[in-house]
């Protein structure tokens, strides 16, 4: 009798924990809040794939770094260094690129071109361009995908951070990483995509895969930006914040 | 010998190819810490790491035969030249293993080059890097050294200078190599024929570059097969291929590619001379062959324009016949009962390929979609304008005959149309585009309003995925419903319909969900044939459990909300109000009811089932009581 007791009593169960959640969570929603005011950086160290520089922050700056200080800590002396902060004959404080809403706004402070076009006030970027800094610096800015308002740069030109990287990510909310070739970074031998959500609470991965996270099975909502070790089935990557 | 081949560039795919031994920030090696892996090469892991002092370095963690490889680095250790990377130390770790400390090279492989031009590079670059290989090879060839494996994977470009790889590992590996079992995925492209008998000259190394130019030229490798040997066969008899080639280039890629090492270009400077010889045409000149006589045919040409010129008159008398025809025959074909078992047929078609038509189709519909709605608006206002001539013009009556009135007799519930309806096949595509139309809009709408008071739908993906799949249910609704309109036909059957397009619906929202990583969480009532599914392979894509699970659950919600309510009923020109809230309301309790008794989240369900009759109801065309044609009874 218990036998055949077992499953419909599980099931009775399984629909009144549906209803029950379901009902709660009609009436009672998170509200997401927008932390976007403060720049973040992180550096992702993705094996078999590259480095990329991850801003996150509606306004990144971008400049020359400043005198000798250890690769990618970022200066503790008085002058503030920019978020991108490049190896290359700019000023401290060149230029800035906002995003607003969908758009990114580059703010010329010093010599910039678009396009080989010289600017001088504030020029909203096209979904895909290159970006001229001083005399030699160039950079291609691009939107990869429409579903996403997060930023891509990489560097045209030779001049990189202090350490290289691949490129630059102006993280808006996601940032896809996967095999395909509409993804923020490009990962071929990746079997499945992994995406980087912005929370409240720092940045979170999403896959379909199973993840670890510092060798331990992740959960969906564990934070990965203090220094992580996030690996799966056939990928590992660490986002490394910097100072 | 049966060792297959893989991809010819970078790690394999998959497998755990990407499991390095080291993880980021571990420090194997005092006073380096690794930040990264960049790639899994034939002699043993590399990663990028930093000194204490922030230099960037390459690690090259040696793992096989390491004593033997590191007589063949120590060889190698100090020489110089731009286009060799250089070599720092050998070093061994607290572990024991040996680490190769090399230059960091940020750029890319040329084989990451030669896969961005499929179709061969740019003549002048090719000529840039062939010279700087050839500068890198003859400058170890002249201290007595031969690379013995010189690949696009081992060559870096960074800046626009080359940088050949792997200097002194390839020198011992001679043994191994020739048993061919633990042969490095995508050398044997490279392998010059001499060295199936052991003989490993400086010609090898100008072999391998000859292979190089010609796959830098064209994009493919001289010689390819299905595996090592047949690809080893073809190095030692086939001829290559030299059409593709430009005439002029074509001796000296010959010569760099001969089999014999005698006759082979002598040396890499040379090949990389000849082959700017030949380019600036200060070489002999080839004749350029004569191009293939094209004999074009004109002898059909008058027959065909005579045979035009009689006919045409009758073509155009039949013309309209043959049109009005085929829509009747297109029409009746959907009334006959037999036939939608044909589209039962074409609807697993469909679930069998969903992942493909949810991979490929979804970006394309996107895509084109401003150009749809572009059309829809296009029919429709055409449909307006032609029905706005008739009514004012006034020469022809606008016959629509009304369903469901209240006859003598009582209210009659008519599942389907007994009346006879002259609404023609143009003002249903327009109406129904038209229609369709107005429910992107106003689908989007109801997402958008959900999205933005924070309803159920958190994120702009789950919005989208919300929108379009209202969008699509909404048109699932309307479209049969349109082409039914004032027709005769059987209520289950219209049902059975109605359903499939329904179960369509899921599939294509399992895509959607499928495509934009929502995962709601849908799982089915029917786990055996979730299991089925995915143990059994037979889709082209492989479904994980969870994934085939969230497909059955899509599918029977959407079909079953298709098959409970009466749907061309809602949307019928003559419904008795353009918008009953009643309808939407049942709809909504039965997907409420549909969600307790599946693993479909409720709120999802709910909300869906309102949307949906809300769309259809408010985008479906809709007569005004007092402008409609009285039934004839």
């Amino acid at each position: 009798m218990k036998q055949t007791a077992g499953p419909l009593r599980t099931f009775l169960d399984e629909r009144r924990d549906i209803m029950i959640s379901s009902f709660f969570s009609l009436a009672s929603k998170s509200v997401s809040t927008d932390s976007q005011a403060t720049t973040d950086r992180y550096v992702a160290w993705i094996d078999g794939v590259g480095a990329w520089l991850i801003l996150t922050g509606s306004s990144i700056s971008l400049g020359r770094v400043n005198g000798n200080v250890s690769p990618l800590i970022k200066t503790s002396s008085a002058e503030p260094e920019a978020d991108l902060a490049l190896v290359a004959n700019l000023s401290r404080d060149h230029a800035s690129i906002q995003r607003v809403d969908e758009n990114y706004v580059l703010k010329p402070k010093s010599s910039v071109q678009i396009q080989n076009r010289s600017i001088s006030y504030d020029t909203v970027l096209p979904d895909s361009c290159e970006i001229t800094l001083g005399d030699s610096v160039r950079l291609s800015f691009s939107i990869p995908t429409p579903l996403s308002a997060t930023a891509k740069m990489t560097f045209a030109s030779d001049h990189r951070p202090r350490t290289s990287v691949d490129g630059v990510i102006l993280m808006a909310e996601t940032c896809l990483l996967g095999p395909s070739v509409s993804g923020h970074i490009s990962c071929r031998n990746w079997s499945e995509s992994v995406v980087l959500v912005q929370t409240a609470a720092g940045i979170v991965a999403k896959s379909k895969q199973e993840m670890q996270i510092d060798n331990r099975r992740a959960e969906a909502s564990d934070v990965v930006s203090n220094g992580q070790v996030v690996s799966g089935e056939d990928f590992r990557f660490r986002l490394e914040p910097l100072i | 010998m049966n060792t297959t081949i893989d991809l010819r560039q970078g790690p394999r795919k998959g497998g755990g190819s990407m499991n390095f031994r080291y993880e980021p920030e571990s420090k194997p090696l005092d006073g380096y810490t690794i930040k990264r892996a960049i790639q899994r090469g034939g002699f043993g892991e590399v990663y990028y790491a930093l000194s204490d002092g922030g230099k960037e370095v390459a690690l090259k963690l040696l793992q096989s035969n390491a004593d033997v490889e590191l007589r063949g680095i120590a060889q190698c250790l100090n020489l110089k030249h731009s286009n060799l990377l250089s070599i720092f130390d050998v070093k061994e770790s607290a572990a024991g293993e040996q680490f190769v400390i090399m230059e960091y090279v940020a750029g890319r492989t040329l084989g990451e080059v030669i896969a961005e031009k499929p179709s061969g590079i740019e003549l002048e670059y090719v000529e840039e890097m062939l010279n700087q290989i050839a500068a890198g090879a003859d400058y170890l060839h002249e201290r007595g050294i031969v690379h013995r494996d010189l690949k696009p994977a081992n060559i870096y470009l960074e800046n626009g200078v080359i940088k050949i790889g792997d200097v002194g590992l390839a020198k011992f590996i001679s043994e191994s190599r020739r048993s061919a079992q633990t042969q490095s995925v995508g050398t044997v492209y490279y392998m010059a024929p001499e060295i199936a008998h052991g003989r490993y000259g400086k010609e090898v190394d100008v072999y391998a570059i000859g292979v190089m130019l010609y796959e830098m030229l064209t994009g493919n490798v001289p010689f390819d097969g299905e595996s090592t040997g047949e690809i080893l066969m073809k190095q030692l008899s086939a001829e290559p291929d030299l059409s593709t080639l430009p005439p002029a280039i074509r001796p000296v890629v010959e010569k760099a590619l001969a089999k014999d090492p005698e006759k082979r270009t002598h040396s890499a400077a040379q090949l990389a001379q000849e082959f700017s010889a030949a380019l600036h045409g200060t070489a002999a000149q080839v004749p350029p062959p004569i191009p293939e006589a094209v004999h074009a045919s004109y002898q059909d040409e008058p027959v065909r324009g005579k045979r035009l010129n009689t006919a045409g008159d009758r073509q155009q008398a039949e013309m309209y016949d043959s049109k009005q025809r085929y829509w009747q025959e297109k029409t009746e074909w959907l009334e006959r009962p037999g036939n939608w078992v044909i589209l039962a047929a074409g609807f697993v078609l469909l679930l069998i390929l969903a992942p493909l038509i949810a991979g490929v189709g979804i970006p394309l519909v996107l895509l084109a979609s401003p150009l749809l709605i572009l059309l829809a608006f296009a029919a429709g206002s055409f449909g307006l304008v032609k029905w706005a001539l008739k009514t004012f013009s006034g020469d022809e009556p606008n016959v629509r005959y009304a369903r469901g009135t209240k006859l003598n007799t009582g209210y009659v519930r008519y599942e389907s149309a007994n009346s006879e309806r002259q609404l023609g096949m143009l003002d249903r595509v327009a109406e129904s585009t038209g229609s369709m139309a107005v429910a992107a809009f106003c689908s989007a709408a109801i997402a958008f309003a959900l999205f933005a008071t924070k309803t159920a739908l958190d994120t702009p993906t789950q919005a989208t995925l919300f929108g379009i799949v209202t969008t699509l249910g909404a048109w699932a609704a309307i479209l049969p419903a349109k082409m039914w309109e004032g027709r005769g036909g059987d209520g289950f059957v219209r049902r059975m319909m109605t359903c499939l397009l329904g179960a369509a619906v899921g599939v294509a929202a399992f895509g959607v969900d499928d495509a934009l990583m929502v995962d709601l969480p849908v799982r089915s009532v029917m786990d055996p044939v979730a299991t089925q599914i995915s143990n059994q392979n037979f889709l082209p894509v492989s479904l994980s459990f969870g994934d085939a699970s969230r497909l059955i659950g899509y599918v029977v919600f959407f079909a079953v909300i298709m098959v409970v309510r009466r749907w061309w009923f809602h949307v019928d020109s003559y419904r008795p109000h353009r918008i009953r809230v009643t309808s939407v309301f049942w709809t909504a309790a039965a997907a409420w009811l549909l969600s307790l008794t599946t693993h479909f989240p409720a709120e999802w369900a709910v909300l869906w089932a309102i949307a949906m009759s809300t769309t259809a109801q408010l985008a479906a065309v809709w007569v005004r009581p007092d402008q409609r044609t009285a039934p004839k009874v």
